[in-house]
């Protein structure tokens, strides 16, 4: 899937790009399971979002509305500063178009549901917990969830790639083709450069760092060099125990968040 | 998951013969047990068909549809079963399983386990099917529950892995001291309020940040003492034990493993105890030299202290290299304590690696 495709997509839900614009991204759909799939997502996304004319809710009071500009701008800026994945590009435009339709939209509505579309996004699938919580009127908390969200996505899909990468076989019976894995590092290098930002703990902090030494490699390996880069990956695997790490911060994450709810 | 096996923890029950209980040694597995994997070597296998598949189907669990990835893996298996990547397929399937039907994914981990333990996947298999095991809500009270130190409180179904107390308490003690020392002002969100836990009086506060004075300054002999006669005197109050700990952590000129070391033997608390064993398995460059002291301090416990012993297995497993894999291979095989040795073969299995690999299979086969 092309990165023009996947700009499009939004667009597309909002019908605004011109009509033979819309039968070549049509044509490109009905081929490309891929797109179609986050297309799928795209529009679960945008359903959880009041529709025009909703009115303001009133549950919420003058400080939270003070605020709530403030923190979607801020979330805006950080998402840009740190570059951006189809995901979060999204997510930034979704939460633009709430702000800059605030006339039409409800604000308060829309901050809860980004909420929804948050966990939606980042964890490509419905997730019953954030909008149930949106509906009883928790007060939002959109950065600290996603940040939580974020790490630990991340952490699960660096995992499956070390591992993909740790038993690839390297024998020169077939060319290795790095082609998936290195899309996969890219969009996880970009991804690290926004968990740094929110300047986590220190032993998360080093674990994202020896990570992205990890990652930039395979980002940038190249077939003819495919397997003493693939030598060269897994020595810093190894060298930095980080499986076990990955493995033990993910557990960590999840006991940590149950102690927390059930506080 | 209805499990008629003992209490035991999840990938050593599969691993090691299923009548050994607690204070029981590992008899080894008849090979009739298993299915030896005969798979065509790497070097016989020129063009391998169902490369292409594999690769196809990685892609798809990369991306998370895993239902679209077991379809790939499925059709690997049934056109090329005599691939060399059926393992992988097989791995792969069970790892896609996951997510939407658990207790599957758990008999595929197994029949994994069973079939192909020369597989690169057998580490992998091993600690992914302990994770997903540990979390059966359909686990007995007290089966397969460990109570990880530093993290008491443990209900059926709830999801943990072994020992994740240690991780916890370390991050705690981090977190702890980035506040005090008015370091990142942010923690993962879950442990975000472990930041608010601690009220101390302007005094101890004072003398805390004298103390984290004294470990920014260079280091001399006069800092050293300072700071590890505080470390040692038990009549201080633990946050000011901690900071003087915390401040060593940084010095390389002086003997500051002695100092831990010596909390961890001898200290009277349990928690000091903790953090000098995680300080030991951090300090100095020198791996091997972290887990001798380590094995050294672990075989010079007593069996009653359980605890100590589970944090120490714990951090030379954070160590992970060639000299840790050995000890825990030892502890798999031979601990008297069950825990340990469900806890070690957890560990080998998350290091993963050719060395670990190679221990888990000679666990395997109960050498």
């Amino acid at each position: 899937m092309s990165a023009h495709v996947r700009d499009m997509l939004f667009d597309y839900l909002s019908g605004e790009i011109p009509g033979e614009e819309t039968a070549s991204l049509e044509d490109h759909l009905a081929q490309c399971a891929s797109c179609r799939e986050d297309l799928r997502m795209l529009r679960e996304a945008v359903d959880v979002l009041p529709r025009k004319g909703t009115l303001p809710s009133d549950e919420r009071d003058e400080q939270f509305w003070r605020a709530f500009p403030a923190e979607v701008e801020a979330r805006i800026t950080r998402r840009r500063n740190a570059g951006t994945s189809l995901i979060a590009d999204a997510a930034d435009r979704i939460t633009s178009f709430i702000h800059f339709n605030g006339a039409q939209l409800v604000a308060g509505s829309g901050a809860l549901a980004l909420i929804a579309l948050a966990v939606l996004l980042f964890h490509r699938a419905p997730a019953p917990d954030a909008r149930a919580t949106a509906e009883k009127g928790a007060p939002p908390s959109i950065t600290v969830e996603t940040g939580a969200v974020k790490f630990h996505d991340y952490l699960k899909k660096s995992r499956v790639l070390l591992i993909g990468v740790s038993n690839l076989r390297t024998d020169g019976a077939i060319p290795i083709d790095l082609s998936v894995e290195r899309r996969q590092s890219r969009e996880l290098v970009h991804e690290a450069r926004g968990l740094n930002r929110d300047a986590m703990d220190t032993r998360s902090a080093k674990l994202v760092g020896d990570l992205q030494k990890i990652l930039i490699v395979l980002a940038n390996s190249d077939e003819k060099h495919g397997a003493p880069d693939v030598e060269i990956i897994r020595s810093g695997i190894r060298h930095n125990n980080l499986l076990f790490k990955i493995r033990m911060t993910e557990s960590a994450l999840t006991a940590a968040t149950y102690e927390r709810d059930t506080q | 998951m209805k499990t008629s096996m003992l209490p035991l923890g999840a990938a050593l029950a599969v691993i090691l013969p299923l009548s050994a209980g607690y204070g029981q040694s590992a008899a080894p597995l008849a090979e009739d047990q298993f299915t030896w994997e005969t798979a065509p070597s790497r070097g016989e296998n020129k063009s391998d068909a169902g490369y292409t598949l594999y690769k196809e189907g990685y892609a798809l669990v990369l991306e998370e549809r895993y239902a679209a990835a077991r379809k790939k893996f499925e059709e690997l298996l049934a056109k090329y079963p005599g691939s060399s990547y059926a393992d992988d397929a097989r791995y792969w399937t069970a790892y896609s399983l996951k997510n939407s039907d658990r207790e599957k994914a758990i008999e595929d981990y197994k029949r994994f386990i069973r079939e192909h333990p020369k597989s690169s996947y057998f580490d992998d298999a091993v600690a992914d099917l302990n994770a997903l095991q540990i979390e059966m809500p359909e686990m007995p009270r007290g089966a397969a529950a460990p109570t990880p130190p530093g993290f008491p409180r443990r209900a059926p179904g709830v999801p943990i892995a072994p020992n994740t107390g240690n991780l916890l308490r370390q991050l705690k003690r981090e977190i702890r001291h980035m506040a005090r020392s008015g370091g990142p002002a942010h923690a993962p969100a879950p442990f975000a309020g472990w930041r608010e836990e601690e009220k101390l009086d302007d005094a101890t506060r004072l003398k805390m940040d004298a103390l984290y004075a004294l470990g920014e300054t260079k280091e001399d002999d006069r800092s050293f003492s300072t700071l590890r006669d505080v470390a040692l005197d038990t009549r201080q109050v633990h946050p000011l034990r901690e900071a003087a700990m915390d401040a060593l952590s940084g010095f390389t000129k002086h003997d500051a493993l002695s100092v831990f070391v010596e909390i961890a033997q001898k200290d009277t608390s349990a928690d000091l105890q903790g953090f000098a064993i995680d300080y030991i398995g951090e300090h100095g460059t020198d791996k091997n030299q972290r887990v001798t002291v380590l094995e050294d301090l672990f075989r010079s416990l007593p069996k009653s202290r359980a605890d100590q012993r589970r944090t120490i297995v714990y951090t030379i497993a954070d160590v992970g290299n060639d000299r840790a894999v050995d000890f825990l291979k030892r502890v798999a095989l031979a601990d008297e304590d069950y825990d340990l040795r469900r806890d070690a073969v957890y560990y080998l299995g998350s290091i993963g690696g050719e060395s670990a690999r190679s221990a888990l299979y000679d666990i395997l086969k109960g050498h």
